[in-house]
């Protein structure tokens, strides 16, 4: 039997541990009221990220939007990689004092599929979620004061947390 | 070199609230590229070229055809020499990303950006986020006509 989505925030002992964090992924994945989960992530995410307040703002557009998802594969893997977001997110965030990050801009296409877009100043960091996890795909483009690189690649269950670990650690180095 | 064949600015239209964000637009602005059997292997994207002011009347009064506005949430301007050096620097975008003129009787400034047939959608949304990052300078909407 699955424990009360908000175990995390009942729990005050301020412990910012990541196998707890690890805990909050895991549970997501099998819920099958993804939306009513994924609505609790603010909760958790002001114990996991006592020294960033701003960064609650991340996921608030994820939040409001991931009921309008219609496809329950595209909408498990939005959460899956959501919930990896917050794991790798708290893990880096712990020695930033400040940080402000914009919130995830998310949009439904007509094929289904979902673009999660990550919209800073000089660079932009971007998810095209599909119902086939093969398919998905991230990038990140950047403008000539980061040198005006692109990268891309195939966004996959095996390489989702390097390829977060890569994203949010050049993000949270140049925001 | 100076082109003299087209203007600095070119503007797409804006239909979907969607495509904005903040004071900024998102890459889906830059995705909707069609197939319209071309044999040279492009897709193109409706852009319209701003000669003078009458190409932002031009797509800022366009109605569909239930009286209503087309691009209700007013337009993308993009900067044309940015494109050039995002094609200048990248060799993908230059080999997948091209623009021409394309009048139509109804709209003397239309014209497209081309993509190629071939590009994936990892390279399609690479150059759509460049697009939107490198190249847009702002939204125009129909109260500053």
């Amino acid at each position: 039997m699955r424990e009360d989505p908000t175990f995390l925030s009942e729990d005050s002992n301020g412990d910012n541990s990541f196998s707890e964090f690890h805990r909050f992924s895991s549970y997501l994945l099998p819920s099958d009221e993804l939306s009513g989960t994924v609505s609790g992530t603010s909760e958790t995410l002001r114990k996991y990220l006592p020294y960033t307040s701003s960064a609650l703002n991340v996921f608030e557009n994820v939040n409001e939007g991931i009921s309008s998802i219609e496809n329950p594969d595209v909408k498990r893997f939005v959460v899956e990689l959501m919930a990896e977001f917050l794991g790798v997110l708290a893990g880096l965030a712990k020695s930033e004092e400040t940080l402000v990050l914009p919130s995830i801009v998310m949009i439904v296409n007509d094929d289904k599929s979902v673009l999660l877009e990550w919209i800073f100043t000089d660079f932009r960091i971007g998810f095209l979620i599909y119902e086939a996890t093969d398919r998905s795909v991230w990038y990140i483009v950047t403008n000539q004061n980061l040198e005006e690189f692109s990268k891309t690649g195939y966004l996959t269950h095996t390489s989702l947390r390097s390829t977060l670990d890569f994203l949010l650690q050049y993000a949270l180095r140049n925001s | 070199m100076v082109d003299h064949n087209y203007p600095d600015r070119m503007i797409r239209g804006i239909s979907n609230k969607n495509c904005i964000f903040e004071d900024t637009v998102t890459a889906e602005l830059f995705t909707e590229f069609k197939d319209t059997g071309r044999t040279d292997e492009f897709k193109e994207l409706s852009i319209s070229w701003l000669d003078n002011d009458g190409a932002i009347r031009s797509v800022l009064e366009q109605t569909k055809e239930d009286g209503t506005l087309q691009f209700k949430y007013g337009a993308a301007i993009l900067m044309r020499d940015e494109i050039d050096k995002q094609k200048l620097k990248n060799k993908l975008i230059n080999t997948l990303l091209s623009y021409e003129r394309s009048p139509l009787s109804t709209n003397p400034y239309h014209g497209n950006l081309l993509l190629k047939n071939d590009a994936n959608r990892l390279h399609k949304y690479m150059v759509a986020s460049a697009l939107a990052l490198n190249c847009f300078e702002r939204i125009i909407t129909s109260a500053e006509k």
